[in-house]
């Protein structure tokens, strides 16, 4: 038993590990194995973390006080999130409760962190010390510039990768290393601060492990191999900590985080017990919501992503958050759907772009106006007929990037009120998002066909008969707007005509959703829908993961 | 009056007036009926058994908090912290739990229901009045008893105290060693039958209690180890052990079987009960009369039911059994660990599987058998070349390719199936149908049920947890020091496991009632459970249990005339319910910690690494305070 407890004890030891996993790539594909000669992208990069001078020429007491405010801060949140989830939940010959979803979990999480943090740090900077500048990151690099930073905590390297063989998941341990610059910690950094060698060499090592990972997918020689890489695909690519901790009294704390996260993807297979058949496809195909969710205005139905991701590209999601100890019941949260592209819009640590509609995050939604119980007659009447014509019309709202703003009640006390008194709640706010849209018509002859097609939009043929399935992309919401009702002069046929009348009437009903660009009616429900849309993909996004992860296990315990 | 252990050659004895009861209790060694009594008598019966260990041990609490200075702030959040007491049956709350739609909802329910202010107050009472009616209070033995323990609620508990020395413990020892209404006296020992895997944890459940007790009687506190290699301990033997001081009548003692004496403690219960029954036997010569008090501690619950029914002649000398965290009843992630390896083994048997890896060699094809440990008490052992990882640590690992030989070639994993088996509600069920009546124990032989509950969030924070004397920083956070080294007592081991290898358990169980090993409703007799098997067994399970020619005609004679009343009926009245009135099955309800509160730390660092390590914060020894005063006044009121 002792012998158990030892190995326990080297598994969940190093407080370093605990500290970087934060923002580690935890799975990575493995360099030196067979399946090495399948492919040689992976030949010239170098996994690191990378640390700045702040950190490594902290006293090591004020080192080791920020790992483990870090590190005690993730583990109440695991905790904290454990004791109020599955509970009862599988109970095999009775009633089974029914568990938060992973998206409320999350939230949980990093609600409990965020509200320990605060604690954490104010105690820890009135009895001892923190280092004052933080920067940690995490990615996939040119070897030849990896090999050219100085390496740092050797002995704590050393250490973690004498355990990586230990691990039935490879880790592919880095190294740890020096850089001179750090990300400056704000909402939000539009032009990273790191030098352009630094993120030259990280955009060419990240893309070498991309596409090393969709190879090894894709094969079936290396089963070990592939699993490793389907893994990989469900966790972080970079990601980067940094953080401003002035002394006490002298001003207030800010924390920056960034996660690159692989696209979102499904999992399909022939045949759940042949490793062989299993496949993970980038993107989502249009999915039915488990139920529509009405936010007010409209009637989403269903949500999509990347379904027309080309092998070429490399699409990517940016998690960004910002904390300002000023605003300590607060945390913003961004996120970007984009591809890899040395000369995206966004040029983070990973340069992004985010404009191409195709690397979107796709709702479906019909307008449709929520009739109230407490509606008149007339309006309800009128309400519905609306809702009738309406229906006819699916928008595609695009997310390109979204912006959220976690507001937490203030003063709010877990030991008195309970762990989930100190949740985060979600506040859309549409202003700082930036969304795309694609109206939907289907024309019933060619002649509104090529009406349609004179105003841009492009029609095919939808099934056996003679209709057309035309669309048109609109680049922003107000251009949607621009469009339907200054442009009106454009729309001469009936299909327009009848498009205008149901628009106006829309806009004399609910003028806040297509006239303005005050989003209040919709943030509101979608603050509180949100995780209905989401929740049941990334159900299934973390099932996936478990089924992965038993298969590579078991595949590594039993297979010869 | 203080107490004191005072040193006399090379054993302790009792000084003052437990010197006095020795002698008095040295010529009345002869075996005595008193305490089993035709059956419970109605003073036994009247006794609120749950509310009343609550208060003492509540009371407890409070004298040993106040003799570590702890202002009344603190006693009163460390009762809260550690006590369960609900009025209701422990049925009740699992349905209340139940009748929550979400895992939170349940979570939300089942605090307002353990952290009730009314229960608070209900425990704290400065008197027994609502536990124990006037009438059973004003018998004599029992008023001695009760103003020993009123005398002494405010006496402060120092940290060196030998509970046997302490007025509460003398009186203790008169309550349990009376007979024949004070006529007559008997010698009693609390035999701590320990559970899964208990061969190879090197440490004692209770320890503190355990500890008193050998120290009162001249023996080293913990039992000397003669040989170590890893999973193979050799302890000095019982017989040698409880043989110091042997020619000195004990009245009260408390044993335990360490290391191997119990056999292979993963594998069948039934080599267990024979081992133990053995055990028990081959005491010395001064023992031969000794009535037990058997503790039984998860597995080793049923374990002690499967000696009695095995070896009914040790039904006479049994004065009673509590159940700590039992698996009376199964537990339904021995069900799911079972499948996960009858799965991945497929057509092989565990004994083929292992043949066709050892060529790999010691620790490679130990991480081959990790499936088959993976929800279970070894499953750390899982993984591979964990030599260099120690080593990198500073660990001693010049042992560890022996170790992954021994675990290879050794029994547990060969066996390991066959314990989980028969840890599965299935099993229990078979058994309990078969065994569970009043032919199990004599008439009058208590059986009280003890259960943990967890809340994991426990384990967090202070900060998080609520608890005001809840740790500092999270226990699985491990904190340096300044130095760089790993801050040990508050880096808990246990911890990391029992989260880690829990969430499963948690998802299976009730509710969520589970206190990271088993379910809340397995943990107590069938006796006092008034829902139907099927709220544990599967549809095809019951329709095998119902199929047992023996189990049918059992039920049936119970009033089960059909499948569908054999499913739906209590399962209390399928396991002759009546026999609890004759046997004296009471529930003491729940506590709040987690199936391993009772170890100090099961896993610690190497001492190689640090003598320090993680002290589990639960009232272990205030907690045996109360049982064996609960003890005590069964034993007396038994008596009329």
């Amino acid at each position: 038993m002792r012998l158990a407890a030892s190995i326990v004890a080297s598994l969940r030891l190093p407080s370093a590990c605990v500290a970087v996993a934060l923002c580690a790539p935890m799975i990575s594909c493995k360099k030196g194995t067979r399946s090495s000669k399948l492919s040689s992208a992976l030949e010239n990069t170098s996994d690191l973390i990378t640390v700045n001078g702040g950190v490594v020429d902290a006293p090591t007491e004020c080192r080791n006080t920020l790992i483990n405010v870090l590190s005690n801060s993730i583990a109440d949140g695991l905790l904290a999130n454990g004791a109020l989830t599955g509970l009862g939940t599988d109970y095999p010959t009775g009633k089974k409760l029914a568990s938060d979803s992973v998206y409320f979990q999350l939230l949980r999480i990093a609600s409990v962190v965020d509200w320990e943090l605060k604690q954490a740090v104010a105690e820890a900077l009135s009895q001892g010390c923190m280092p004052q500048d933080i920067s940690v990151g995490s990615g996939t690099f040119d070897q030849n510039y990896a090999a050219g930073l100085p390496e740092r905590f050797q002995s704590a390297t050393a250490a973690l990768r004498r355990s990586e063989s230990l691990l039935p998941i490879s880790m592919n341990l880095p190294t740890i290393v020096q850089i001179d610059n750090m990300e400056k910690p704000q909402a939000w950094p539009s032009q990273s601060t790191l030098s352009p060698a630094h993120r030259q060499a990280q955009i060419s090592g990240t893309t070498a492990k991309l596409h090393y990972s969709r190879e090894m997918i894709s094969q079936n020689q290396d089963i070990k191999e592939k699993l490793r890489a389907m893994l990989a695909a469900l966790t972080p690519v970079a990601s980067t900590l940094t953080a401003t901790i002035p002394p006490a009294g002298s001003g207030d704390p800010k924390i920056y985080a960034e996660f690159y996260l692989p696209p979102l993807s499904e999992f399909s297979a022939k045949d759940i017990n042949d490793v062989n058949t299993w496949q993970l496809s980038r993107g989502i195909k249009t999915m039915a919501l488990p139920r529509e969710v009405d936010v007010n205005v409209a009637r989403i139905t269903h949500i999509g992503y990347l379904e027309s991701a080309e092998e070429a590209r490399e699409p990517l999601i940016k998690l960004q958050l910002f904390k300002d100890f000023k605003k300590p019941d607060q945390l913003q949260v961004r996120i970007i759907f984009g591809e890899l592209d040395p000369n995206g819009a966004d040029q983070g640590t990973l340069p992004l772009n985010f404009t191409n509609y195709k690397n979107a995050f796709v709702i479906s939604f019909y307008p449709n106006l929520v009739i109230d119980p407490d509606d008149s007659k007339i309006l309800r009447n009128l309400k519905t007929d609306i809702n009738t014509v309406a229906n006819q019309f699916r928008i595609e709202a695009r997310i390109h990037q979204i912006t959220l703003n976690l507001i937490r009640e203030s003063k709010k006390d877990p030991t008195k009120q309970g762990i989930d008194s100190v949740l985060l709640k979600p506040r859309f706010a549409m202003k700082d998002s930036d969304l795309s849209f694609r109206l939907h018509q289907v024309s019933d002859s060619p002649e509104e066909s090529a009406t349609l097609t004179r105003v841009g939009f492009i029609c095919a043929p939808a099934t056996a008969d003679a209709k057309q399935s035309c669309y048109r992309d609109f680049g922003a919401f107000t251009d949607l707007h621009n469009y339907l009702v200054e442009g009106s002069g454009k729309l001469t046929t009936k299909l327009a005509r009848r498009t205008m009348s149901v628009i106006n009437l829309l806009v004399k009903h609910n003028s806040r959703f297509l006239i303005n660009w005050n989003m209040e009616a919709i943030e509101k429900a979608m603050d509180t829908e949100f995780a209905a849309i989401v929740s049941d993909f990334l159900e299934r996004q973390d099932e996936r993961r478990h089924d992965i992860r038993s298969r590579l296990e078991q595949t590594f315990y039993t297979e010869p | 009056m203080k107490a004191s252990v005072k040193r006399r050659g090379s054993a302790y004895r009792f000084a003052g007036p437990v010197m006095a009861l020795s002698l008095a209790t040295s010529s009345l060694l002869t075996p005595s009926p008193a305490l089993s009594a035709p059956s419970p008598t109605a003073a036994a019966r009247s006794v609120n058994w749950k509310l009343f260990f609550n208060q003492l041990f509540a009371l407890e609490i409070r004298k040993e908090m106040s003799g570590q200075g702890a202002s009344q702030a603190d006693i009163e959040a460390a009762i809260k912290q550690h006590t369960g007491f609900t009025p209701g049956t422990f049925n009740d709350t699992v349905n209340k739990v139940l009748s929550a739609n979400t895992s939170a909802e349940a979570f939300n329910i089942r605090h307002k229901i353990y952290d009730d202010q009314q229960n608070y107050r209900a425990i704290t009472a400065p008197n027994f009045k609502n536990s124990i009616p006037a009438t059973t209070q004003n018998i004599p033995a029992i008023k001695d008893l009760l103003a020993t323990i009123n005398q002494n609620r405010e006496r402060q508990i120092g940290p060196e105290e030998n509970f046997f020395n302490s007025p509460e413990g003398q009186s203790f020892v008169r309550g349990i060693t009376a007979s024949n209404r004070g006529q007559g006296n008997q010698q009693v020992a609390l035999v701590l039958v320990p559970g899964y895997a208990a061969h190879v944890i090197k440490f004692a459940i209770f320890p503190e209690i355990l500890g008193d007790a050998n120290q009162l009687w001249g023996r080293p506190i913990n039992r000397p180890v003669l040989a170590d290699k890893g999973l193979d301990v050799t302890y000095e033997a019982h017989t040698t052990f409880y043989g110091r001081g042997a020619n000195e009548p004990h009245p009260f003692d408390i044993l335990t079987p360490s290391g191997w004496e119990l056999g292979n403690t993963v594998g069948f219960n039934g080599e267990t009960a024979d081992l133990l029954a053995n055990w028990l036997t081959s005491l010395p010569p001064s023992y031969a009369n000794t009535k037990f008090i058997f503790l039984g501690y998860s597995k080793g619950a049923p374990a002690i039911f499967e000696m009695l029914q095995r070896h009914p002649e040790l039904k006479s000398r049994t004065a009673g059994i509590i159940t700590f965290a039992g698996v009376v009843q199964g537990t339904h992630i021995a069900r799911v660990g079972r499948k996960e390896i009858m799965g991945t083994l497929g057509a092989r048997s565990i004994a083929d599987l292992i043949t066709k890896i050892r060529s790999k060699g010691g620790t490679e094809a130990l991480e081959s058998m990790a499936p088959f440990l993976t929800s279970f008490d070894l499953s750390a052992i899982k993984l591979p070349k964990v030599k260099e990882v120690l080593n990198s640590y500073g660990f001693d690992v010049s042992d560890l390719d022996e170790q992954s030989n021994r675990i290879l070639d050794g029994r547990e994993l060969r066996e390991v199936v066959d314990g989980i088996i028969d840890l599965e509600p299935s099993t229990r069920s078979l058994w309990n149908m078969l065994h569970f009546d009043r032919d199990l124990l004599e008439p009058g032989t208590f059986v009280f049920n003890l259960s943990g509950v967890t809340d994991i969030s426990t384990f967090a924070s202070r900060r998080i947890s609520g608890q005001p004397l809840g740790h500092r920083t999270s226990l699985l956070a491990p904190m340096l020091t300044g130095d760089s080294k790993i801050d040990w007592p508050h880096f808990s081991l246990d911890a990391w496991f029992l989260y880690l290898s829990s969430q499963g358990g948690f998802k299976l169980a009730p509710g969520g009632l589970y206190d990271t090993q088993v379910d809340l409703q397995h943990t107590k007799t069938p006796w006092l459970d008034a829902s139907p098997l099927s709220a544990s067994l599967t549809e095809s399970e019951l329709q095998t249990l119902w199929d047992n020619a023996e189990v049918r005609q059992r039920a049936m004679a119970r009033g089960a005339q059909t499948y569908d009343d054999f499913k739906a009926a209590p399962r209390s009245k399928l396991m002759d319910a009546d026999a609890a009135n004759q046997i004296g099955a009471f529930d003491l309800g729940e506590y709040k910690g987690h199936h391993w509160s009772l170890f100090l730390q099961a896993f610690r660092p190497p001492v190689t690494t640090s003598s320090e390590f993680a002290v589990w914060t639960f009232p272990r020894k205030a907690m045996m305070r109360a049982l064996l005063q609960t003890f005590a006044l069964y034993n007396i009121a038994s008596q009329y």
